[in-house]
This record gives structure tokens, C-alpha cells and sequence, in this order.
């Protein structure tokens, strides 16, 4: 299947990160994926470009699979098909990862999880280091630790505590300095801040656009919530049902959007200010959230989407650049049959579940 | 905070303190037994409880109580012992079973399904019966029982632990396999694992009693508390002492390690969360 | 285009009696750490046919004050050390279990975050809907699972006669929600108290669900108690607002006052932590710190040790309540805000 490139920008030479028609399988049971059965297909075919120094955020909601691409992306579970490129070394041909692995972390979305219980905040940090930095002396290890620790905001008298001991939001500070001890290059956030109260969202979103200058990082943020998405991140990839169905500059997410999952979407988020939710007309999709066991052929969304023709049931869309910067994969967007105007009320429920 | 949920636990403190009374009591019997456990006096056969025998005597004159004493120092050796090889292989099974998984963990379920569909003091006598007798040879019959046990708990530990978001992030930080399992993956396994092999040694006892007792065990003359005990069998009504204590011994021991090991899985419970 | 508010006139013309007064509830919790004082002196009202939102962070006391509303908070650990409810002419604390489980489900009812814990796996969702009935009706079973199919129905779930059949984990997230919904609203009660009721949910299900209650609410003409941490979705679906923290009420008033003109410096700072779609650029500002242990208050006002504005009066005495608008009050020492 032939995947087309996207770029966000015309830089003349290779992106830092390409993914390539990426993909990932998990056969249900115990059977091989070689089996026939039952598959599902988390994430079936993404691709897009990163620009070095630029924050992509992909946002999508329960079963769109961009946790699992995240984890794909880095290797940390093995992709059942695509490439990934990473400053032009191809993933998944390089035998030994550690030596990539040191430029290029994964921030998990748990900080109650990814802690293990039972080593202290200085084991748990020093651990890639003994790893990347084996080299370093024990003194230079443990200022090297401590001087992290302090960049996300944490002090030294915090190193012999075990992660119980900590609040979710410095838990996640923790994981944060994990990740960025080795100084990577390349940083995948797993709903950092999801799992965390609002006052202290705040506080470790402000802190992630510090560090990003600070350690000069390319960033993925993973994420369900729109808004945090759309503040932090440039471009945005909304994902469906283990496909990106759009890629959209900042600026244009708001005001342009192109695919109807993509209005429906926006148009559900509510907005913290009374008159303008009053104004705001919602877009309601019928039917639930289908799960990736039995994704629609076509275009994964025609069941919800008000606007899906004969051709969306037949036809799979493929991402398009309708403006610069800015793609769709949605087969009546760009040019033709157009999206927007009146989204009928009550369509047909359909329950995909 | 375990410690003071431990010490809160009436259960886990009381076989603690029996245990470690046991423990104690065996380990010093050079210095509190009475006399020799091999002294035979053939004038003070079968006596009963006195002063100078508190346990009384057996049909070779010799004190009970330096018996029992010495028995128990045996009795525990054995028990524990065993546990611990049955322990050490048991745990490399169930971690290189549950993490790696494949074709190696099917072996290895199966190697254990294997051992563990035999009941384990006809597997004990069986072995012994081949190996002969000896106090290495028991220890060794009864660590091969005893694998299946712990190989089962520290393969369903890792199993679940194998699934914690932490394992990928150590595989995130460059970790290899070995690095995770030793410092990821079997530290979360000792919960459980303690619960385990306090059982263990309880049921150790047991065994080596009931192989000892059939004559498999601990060569006589020296005493083992099953051996003791097998003595005591033809003299039941004359020397009912030959049987009573070492099985208090005995009962006390196992209860005290039960209990523990009891204590222990409550202390530990990760849902007994306040 | 469908307009989620529905029915709705503004604020103020529907304002109503008041329904369900708190007066003064503590509530705390004897554990084995120490006494935490979960609730500290909250007064509340919710009025005829509005939607209360109750706002704040993990920790502020706004789901322990729902549930002794429903007095659903286990006592021991928990006590409720002093209070009224008021409701109907009664005072709800002071009512029989046999009493207060007459109300529940009845008169008032309550859903919560997480449907799959709150439904009963081992029976059907027209079961758990008919048992409303036969428990407060007195139905026949025949006639109460027919009923228990129009609710279903009457919430939107495709296919009611079959789904009526199904078990909770062969339902989506969101058909759990509107299930427990179905439930709760069976009896037509004066009162639904929400607990995080989208919070489990994803943003394009949360949306037709809160389409869903207030369609209700409007068919019906209930209130709403609704307990949330998210201040889109209060200002979305409240007509009034209270903010907690730290087991304290700190403002209160309608919603459009609220986040025009607030006036405690959490409220402000939680307004302003916020990334707003519409405005993509806005710098998020910090509360600094974090929520202290309930057992570790500071002294005088307990946001005295986060507050930007903090003055020395703030840190010796708790302040009390000042009007400061039409139906709004704020429990702050300052006399001008100085954003």
C-alpha cells in the first residue's frame, strides 16, 4: 500500500522522525498473527512527519490507537508493519536499540504505575543512567541525577523517598526526569497530564514547554483532551480507529477543521466560559466509540458521519493536503462534495460495540 | 509501615515468637540439653517423666528431652533446607517461565504439572527409596517436591508483574532482560514468595517426620523427630511419653510456622489497604 | 444543528425554591493515620428545577458532601460530626435507614463516575431498572420490566428490548451511563446528584450524554446536583456555581458571575489554569504548591500558603463570607480583586 509523505514544512532535507505506514496487530487468543482469526487492528496504517524542535500532538479517543503507535513509534512494542525512521536510521532494521534508545524516550501515562514501588526516586532515576551513561563515575552520576531533579522542580531530599510517598503531579515530575536524564533528543508523552488535577496540569504543562526549550526536544504529546492539546502542540493529528484523519497546523485546528470527526470532536469539548458555550452550537454523533475488533471497511467513520456516501462504505480515504500544512482523509473534503454546512439532527443510532 | 502492620497483627506476632522460640531453642541444644542424645543406659530404660529425664526416658535409656532437643536441630535443618533449594530452583523456573513465555514456559508448566501431580510424600519415599537413606538425600527428595510449589507462585507473580507499565519503562531506559528481572521483577515477587516458604518449611517438617518415621529418613541412632516418634510406636501404651513429645514438638513447630506464614499473608495483602 | 440547551432560559428566571438545604455539614474520617476532616462547615442550596455545580479539586470535599447527602458514607470510618440536611420538611441525617432508603432512588438520586463498578454485573440492566419500581412502587415483575424497557428507551439506547436483556459488561461505556441514568431517573426524583458522571467517559459520548440529562432535566423538571472537576462542563450545564477546597466552600453564585467577575483567588487561579479551546495561545497560569493534607491545614484561610495575594490577616483568621454580588459570596479577605 502505497503511503504518501506528509510534511509540515518544506525543508529540503529528511524529517527527524518519519513514520511510514505504520502498523499494529494483536491477534485475539493465543493464536500467532499468522492465524487466521480474530484481529485487532489498533493501528492500521499512520504515517506523518517530524520536524525537528516541533511538538506534534496526537489526540484521539478510546480504541484510535495512538497509545499504541506512540509505543510502536519507539519500539517498545514491535511493529506489524510500516517503518520508522528516526534521523534516518531505520527502527526497525537496527539490531541493537540501546545506543538509539538513549536519544529517544517514552513518558508514561501512569505515574502511579510506571514507578516501581519498590525503588527509591535515585534508583529509579540513576537506572538509565548506569545504563546509557554507564561510563560516568558514581560521584558524576549522582549530581547528574540531582541536577535533573531540580530542572523538573523536585530537590535533593526527595531522592531516598518512594514513589507512595509522592502526589500524582510530582510523581509525574519524576517520570519527566526520567525521561529527559540522558538528554534525548526525541521525547513521546503518553497523556502526561491526564491523570492529574487541574491546578497541577497547569503547572507540568508549563513545565514540559521549559524543558522542550531547555533540552531543545522534538516532541510527540499523546492525548485525549483537545484543549491541552491545541495549547501546547503545532501541527495536531486527530486519529480514528487506528488512522490519522487529520493533520492540522495550530492555527487552523479551531477555526478550519476539515474532517467531520474532527468538527464533531471540537464541537464537544466544552468550553470554560458560559456566554461562549451559550453561542456554541454542539455537532452529536450518534452511536458509540466503535472498538478496532470490527473497524467499518472504507472509511472508519461513515457509520457516524453525517455527510458518508456509497463510495465512504467502499473506499478507503487517504490523507490529502488541502491546504499547506493541513490534511484530510476524508473522500468528500478538498475540493469536491463538501463537509460543513447543517449536521442533521437525530440520525440513526448505530451501536458499533 | 509493614512493620507496623506486622506488629498490629496478633497472628503474625504470635507464630513469629514461636518460631523464633523454636528456632532458638534448637539451635542451642548443646548448651540446654540435659545429657547425651546417643547415651544409652540400659538401668534407665522406659521411665517416665522425672526430674532428672523432664521427657522420661526410651527402651535404650535414653533421655527424651536431649532427644527431641537434638531432633529438632535435625527436623529444622532438613525442613529448611530443602525449602530453600526448592526455593532457589522453583524461582528461576517461574521467572524465566512467566517472562519469557513461549515454547520455554510451556516446558517448564509442564515440567512442574509434572511434579506436582504426584502427592509429595509418595514422591519423597519414592526418591529416597532409590537414592537411599541419608539427611543430604532427604533434603534433596524433598527440594525436587517442593519445586512445583514456589516455581507455581513466583510464575503467576511474574506474570501479572510482567504487564506493570514500570517493567516497560525500565525497557524504555535500556534495561536488558536479566537487569529486569533481578531488579524489577523478583523484588515484587517476595510478597507472596515469604507467604510461601514459611508454609513451606511447616510442611517440610511434615514430611521429613512422616519419611523419618517410615524408617526413609534420618538414619537412627540419630534422632530426628519423626524417628523419635517411630521409636515411641511399639511402646504407645507402656511409654506414652516416647510419643507425646516429640509430636508436640512437632505440632508446635508446624503450628508456629503456619501461623506465621498466615500472619504474614494478611500483613501483606495489598487489598488490606486502610 | 442541535442545541444541547434545549428548553433553557436563563439562570435567573428559572431560579426556584429551594429543594435540599446543607446546613453546616462536617463530615470526617477516623483512620488509622488520624482524623481528616473531609468536610469543614459547608452550606449549600439547590434550588427548583436548576443544575448546582459543585466544583473543585481531588481532595475538596465535593464527593464526600454528595454522598452524605445520600448518607451513602460509611460510618465507621466516617462521621458526620454536625449538620442539617434539609429536604421535604425533614432533616435527611436524622432519618431511619429504612426512612432514607425510601428517598434513595426515589426522591433523590444519585450516578456516578465509573458505571461498570456501579451496576451489578451478575443481574440484567432491565432487572436493575425494574428493582427501582418494585422496591418504590410496590410494581408486579411482569409490569415493572415492561416499564423498565420505556426507561430505557426514554434514555436513548437503541434496541430497548434486547438491551434490556444484556448485562452490564456486553454494554459500551456509554450505554453503561445511560443505563445507571435510567435507574436513577425511573421515579422521576426531584433530585439527580452527578458524580463525575462524564469523567470516565470519551469527549464525543460526554457530550451526548449531557445532551441526554438535560433533556431530561427539562422533561422532567428536576434539579441537578453536579460534581465535577471540569470547568467547561460547568459552564456548560450550571446555572449556579460553588467552588470547594480543602472540605470548604470558598464562592458561590450564578455561573456567569462566576467566571466573569470571580473573586477568590482559587477560583481565579483555576479559571486561568485552564487551556481553553477558542483561545490557543493564552499563557496557563500556576497555582503554586499543592493541595495540602487535610490534616495539615495551615492556619487562618487554608489557601493562605498558595494564594498570591495572601495578606498577614489571611494566615491568622479564617475569613468568612461577603457578598459580593447578586446571590454570590465569596470567603475571601480582599476587598478588590486585583485581576
Amino acid at each position: 500500500m502505497v503511503t504518501r509523505p506528509v510534511r509540515q514544512s518544506a525543508a529540503g532535507d529528511r524529517p527527524f522522525l518519519s513514520v511510514q505506514g505504520l502498523k499494529k496487530y494483536f491477534p485475539l487468543g493465543r493464536r500467532p498473527l499468522s492465524a487466521q482469526g480474530p484481529v485487532v487492528k489498533a493501528v492500521d496504517g499512520v504515517s506523518f512527519h517530524l520536524d525537528k524542535g516541533r511538538i506534534l500532538g496526537l489526540v484521539g479517543e478510546s480504541g484510535s490507537g495512538k497509545t499504541t503507535a506512540g509505543r510502536a513509534i519507539l519500539r517498545l512494542i514491535e511493529p506489524t508493519g510500516g517503518r520508522v525512521f528516526f534521523d534516518g536510521h531505520d527502527l526497525a532494521a537496527t539490531r541493537d536499540l540501546k545506543a538509539l534508545r538513549r536519544r529517544m524516550q517514552f513518558v508514561f501515562q501512569d505515574p502511579y504505575s510506571s514507578l516501581d514501588p519498590r525503588m527509591s526516586v535515585y534508583r529509579i532515576l540513576k537506572e538509565p543512567v548506569d545504563n546509557f551513561l554507564g561510563r560516568m563515575s558514581r560521584r558524576s552520576k549522582r549530581d547528574l541525577v540531582a541536577e535533573t531533579l531540580a530542572r523538573v522542580g523536585l530537590s535533593a531530599d526527595h531522592l531516598t523517598r518512594f514513589p507512595h510517598e509522592f502526589s500524582g503531579g510530582q510523581r509525574q515530575r519524576i517520570a519527566l526526569a526520567r525521561g529527559l536524564i540522558c538528554r534525548p533528543e526525541l521525547m513521546v508523552c503518553d497523556e502526561p497530564v491526564s491523570a492529574l488535577d487541574v491546578s497541577i496540569q497547569a503547572q507540568v504543562i508549563n513545565l514540559l514547554k521549559k524543558l522542550k526549550a531547555e533540552y531543545d526536544l522534538s516532541l510527540i504529546f499523546i492525548a485525549h483532551d483537545l484543549a491541552v492539546v491545541e495549547h501546547l502542540c503545532d501541527p495536531v493529528a486527530i486519529m480514528y480507529l487506528g488512522r490519522i484523519v487529520e493533520i492540522s497546523p495550530k492555527q487552523e485546528l479551531y477555526g478550519r477543521p476539515e474532517h467531520p470527526y474532527t468538527q464533531a470532536l471540537l464541537s464537544a469539548v466544552p468550553i470554560p466560559d458560559p456566554a461562549a458555550e451559550r453561542q456554541r452550537k454542539v455537532k452529536l454523533l450518534a452511536g458509540d466509540v466503535p472498538s478496532p475488533l470490527n473497524a467499518p471497511p472504507g472509511c472508519a467513520f461513515h457509520p457516524r458521519c453525517p455527510w458518508a456516501e456509497a463510495e465512504c462504505r467502499q473506499e478507503r480515504p487517504e490523507l490529502t493536503e488541502v491546504r499547506p500544512g493541513h490534511w484530510t482523509a476524508c473522500l468528500r473534503s478538498g475540493g469536491s462534495g463538501r463537509t460543513g454546512g447543517r449536521w442533521p439532527l437525530n440520525q440513526g443510532m448505530d451501536d458499533g460495540a | 509501615m509493614l512493620k507496623k502492620r506486622f506488629l498490629r497483627n496478633k497472628l503474625a506476632l504470635l507464630g513469629l515468637v514461636v518460631v523464633v522460640l523454636v528456632v532458638l531453642i534448637s539451635l542451642g541444644a548443646g548448651l540446654l540439653a540435659p545429657s547425651d542424645p546417643l547415651k544409652l543406659s540400659i538401668s534407665n530404660r522406659i521411665k517416665g517423666p522425672s526430674w532428672s529425664h523432664l521427657f522420661g526416658t526410651d527402651h535404650f535409656g535414653r533421655d527424651i528431652l536431649t532427644r527431641v532437643l537434638y531432633g529438632g536441630r535435625v527436623s529444622l535443618w532438613v525442613g529448611v533446607m530443602s525449602v530453600v533449594f526448592a526455593a532457589a530452583v522453583g524461582i528461576v523456573m517461574g521467572a524465566v517461565g512467566g517472562y519469557f513465555g513461549g515454547r520455554l514456559d510451556y516446558l517448564i508448566v509442564l515440567v512442574m504439572d509434572a511434579l506436582i501431580s504426584f502427592p509429595s510424600v509418595l514422591l519423597a519415599i519414592g526418591l529416597m527409596a532409590v537414592m537411599g537413606p541419608g539427611v543430604q538425600n532427604i533434603i534433596i527428595a524433598m527440594a525436587l517436591v517442593g519445586v512445583p510449589t514456589y516455581g507455581r507462585v513466583v510464575r503467576g507473580s511474574v506474570l501479572s508483574i510482567r504487564q506493570k507499565e514500570y517493567i516497560e519503562a525500565a525497557v524504555n531506559a535500556g534495561s536488558g532482560h536479566l537487569k529486569i528481572i533481578l531488579l524489577h521483577v523478583l523484588p515484587n515477587t517476595m510478597a507472596p514468595l515469604t507467604v510461601v516458604t514459611t508454609i513451606g518449611v511447616a510442611n517440610a517438617i511434615l514430611i521429613e517426620a512422616a519419611l523419618s518415621f517410615l524408617g526413609l529418613g534420618v538414619p537412627p541412632p540419630a534422632p530426628s523427630w519423626g524417628n523419635i516418634l517411630a521409636d515411641g510406636r511399639n511402646f504407645i501404651s507402656q511409654a506414652p511419653w516416647m510419643t507425646i513429645f516429640p509430636g508436640l514438638a512437632i505440632t508446635l513447630s508446624v503450628l508456629g510456622f503456619n501461623t506465621l506464614g498466615d500472619g504474614l499473608r494478611d500483613v501483606l495483602d495489598p487489598k488490606l489497604k486502610q | 444543528m442541535t442545541d444541547h440547551r434545549t428548553g433553557l432560559t436563563s439562570a435567573a428566571a428559572k431560579a426556584g425554591d429551594p429543594l435540599l438545604e446543607v446546613d453546616g455539614l462536617s463530615v470526617s474520617f477516623h483512620l488509622l493515620e488520624g482524623v481528616v476532616p473531609a468536610v469543614a462547615g459547608v452550606d449549600l442550596v439547590v434550588n427548583q428545577g436548576e443544575v448546582l455545580g459543585i466544583v473543585g479539586e481531588s481532595g475538596c470535599g465535593k464527593s464526600v458532601t454528595a454522598k452524605s447527602v445520600m448518607r451513602l458514607i460509611p460510618c465507621p470510618p466516617g462521621r458526620i460530626d454536625s449538620g442539617r440536611v434539609l429536604f421535604q420538611g425533614s432533616d435527611l441525617l436524622e432519618l431511619s435507614e429504612a426512612e432514607m432508603a425510601g428517598i434513595r432512588g426515589d426522591k433523590i438520586s444519585m450516578i456516578f463516575q465509573e458505571p461498570m463498578t456501579s451496576l451489578n454485573p451478575a443481574f440484567t440492566v432491565g432487572d436493575q431498572i425494574a428493582e427501582v419500581f418494585r422496591f418504590h412502587r410496590g410494581t408486579k415483575k411482569k409490569e415493572a420490566f415492561e416499564l423498565a424497557v420505556e426507561e430505557l428507551k426514554r434514555v436513548e439506547i437503541p434496541d430497548p428490548g434486547k438491551r434490556a436483556r444484556s448485562y452490564p459488561h456486553q454494554l459500551s461505556g456509554g450505554m453503561r451511563q445511560r443505563a445507571m441514568i435510567a435507574i436513577a431517573l425511573a421515579c422521576r426524583p426531584r433530585i439527580l446528584i452527578a458524580d463525575e458522571p462524564t469523567t470516565a467517559l470519551d469527549v464525543t459520548i460526554q457530550a451526548q450524554i449531557l445532551h441526554l440529562i438535560r433533556q431530561l432535566q427539562a422533561e422532567i423538571g428536576m434539579s441537578v446536583m453536579l460534581i465535577t472537576h471540569n470547568l467547561g462542563l460547568v459552564a456548560a450545564m450550571a446555572d449556579r456555581l460553588v467552588i470547594m477546597y480543602a472540605g470548604r466552600v470558598v464562592e458561590e453564585g450564578p455561573v456567569e458571575d462566576i467566571f466573569a467577575d470571580h473573586f477568590h483567588p482559587y477560583t481565579h487561579g483555576l479559571l486561568r489554569s485552564v487551556p481553553r479551546l477558542d483561545r490557543p495561545a493564552e499563557e496557563l497560569m500556576e497555582i503554586k504548591g499543592t493541595v495540602p493534607k487535610l490534616t495539615e491545614l495551615p492556619a487562618g484561610c487554608p489557601f493562605s500558603n498558595r494564594c498570591q495575594q495572601v495578606m498577614d490577616r489571611c494566615r491568622r483568621h479564617a475569613p468568612e463570607f461577603k457578598e459580593v454580588g447578586p446571590g454570590h459570596r465569596s470567603r475571601c479577605w480582599l476587598e478588590r480583586m486585583p485581576w
